[in-house]
């Protein structure tokens, strides 16, 4: 059974366009409180109180803060956000590899707007069923709209 | 974190191909799972289910890959003794992480270059492995020195 209709392909070249808050000290911090990452040069949750505008934050950050605050009806049932991927087999996801540019240091006091675009879906039978990759590419831009990072991610949709 | 007396930090400008990483021990625990879901706004069910895990074929709630990804990148930043800029970071999980389990994060210099604009640049190889032995990540992280 295939997975992939002609509905999904269509997805394919899809653009998502996304913003963040501007990265705070504070999101810093919660970062790194909830990574136990000691890089001291990073918003450290002992700082709490200083503003450290310009710092550098950690460099996954950039996901974390361009993430939508989905409203508890907009989450699906495996704690996903919905409107993000085409719906595919019984609509759960799972990560799979991740490859990531930063052109600069993230820093504190940065405003990312996201361009994601699925660049391709790839039926794969596993062991136990079959799935789909997903393939994202997502540019993050600055408040300047100068490229910071470039992910490209690969989804497993099943 | 935690590290024997015994490993050596790096020098971005002395380091050769093969210098090892200094290992990191991650001990993970449900709260620190979910403490991570929450600074990622990204709340997937495997990470704090333990009942809808098992129905979906695994043995327990698993580690985030991205959280595995940041323990890629934190053992190459704290190998170092003067700060680094991390410009790449390839990871692949290969197999779950199971939460409850401590993993080891190693590695070690993989390649050395030098940008055209002058910045000496490490490439550093990267595994998360299990306590089994198994390895649940590997990653690829390139960094620079702080200072370009």
């Amino acid at each position: 059974m295939t997975l992939l209709t002609p509905e999904h392909q269509a997805w394919i070249g899809t653009a998502i366009t996304f913003r963040s808050d501007v990265i705070t000290a504070s999101e810093a911090r919660r970062f790194v409180a909830a990574t136990g990452d000691g890089t001291p040069f990073y918003p450290q949750p002992e700082d709490a109180g200083s503003d450290q505008a310009g710092a550098p934050v950690p460099p996954m950050l950039y996901y974390a803060a361009t993430r939508p605050f989905a409203r508890t009806g907009d989450v699906l049932e495996d704690g996903t956000v919905a409107e993000h991927r085409p719906m595919i087999g019984t609509g759960q996801t799972m990560g799979g590899s991740v490859e990531i540019e930063w052109f600069r240091d993230l820093v504190v006091g940065d405003r990312l707007t996201g361009v994601r675009t699925l660049t391709a879906l790839t039926e794969k039978t596993g062991r136990t069923r079959s799935f789909v990759v997903a393939t994202w590419v997502t540019d993050y831009f600055d408040a300047e709209d100068t490229l910071v990072v470039r992910e490209s991610y690969e989804q497993i949709l099943f | 974190m935690s590290k024997s007396s015994s490993d050596r930090q790096l020098a971005i400008d002395s380091i050769s191909p093969g210098d090892s990483l200094i290992p990191l021990s991650k001990p993970t625990d449900p709260i620190g799972v979910v403490l991570f879901c929450a600074a990622i706004r990204n709340f997937h069910r495997l990470h704090y289910d333990a009942a809808y895990a098992r129905d979906q074929g695994l043995g327990g709630i698993i580690v985030p890959g991205f959280l595995l990804g940041n323990w890629c990148i934190e053992a190459v930043t704290h190998s170092f003794r003067t700060p680094v800029r991390i410009r790449k970071l390839a990871f692949r999980n290969a197999r779950t992480a199971m939460v409850g389990e401590t993993f080891t994060v190693r590695g070690a210099v993989d390649a050395v270059d030098v940008t055209p604009s002058g910045d000496r640049c490490a490439s550093c190889r990267v595994e998360v492995v299990s306590p089994a032995g198994d390895i649940v990540t590997t990653a690829t992280v390139l960094v620079s020195p702080r200072s370009h």
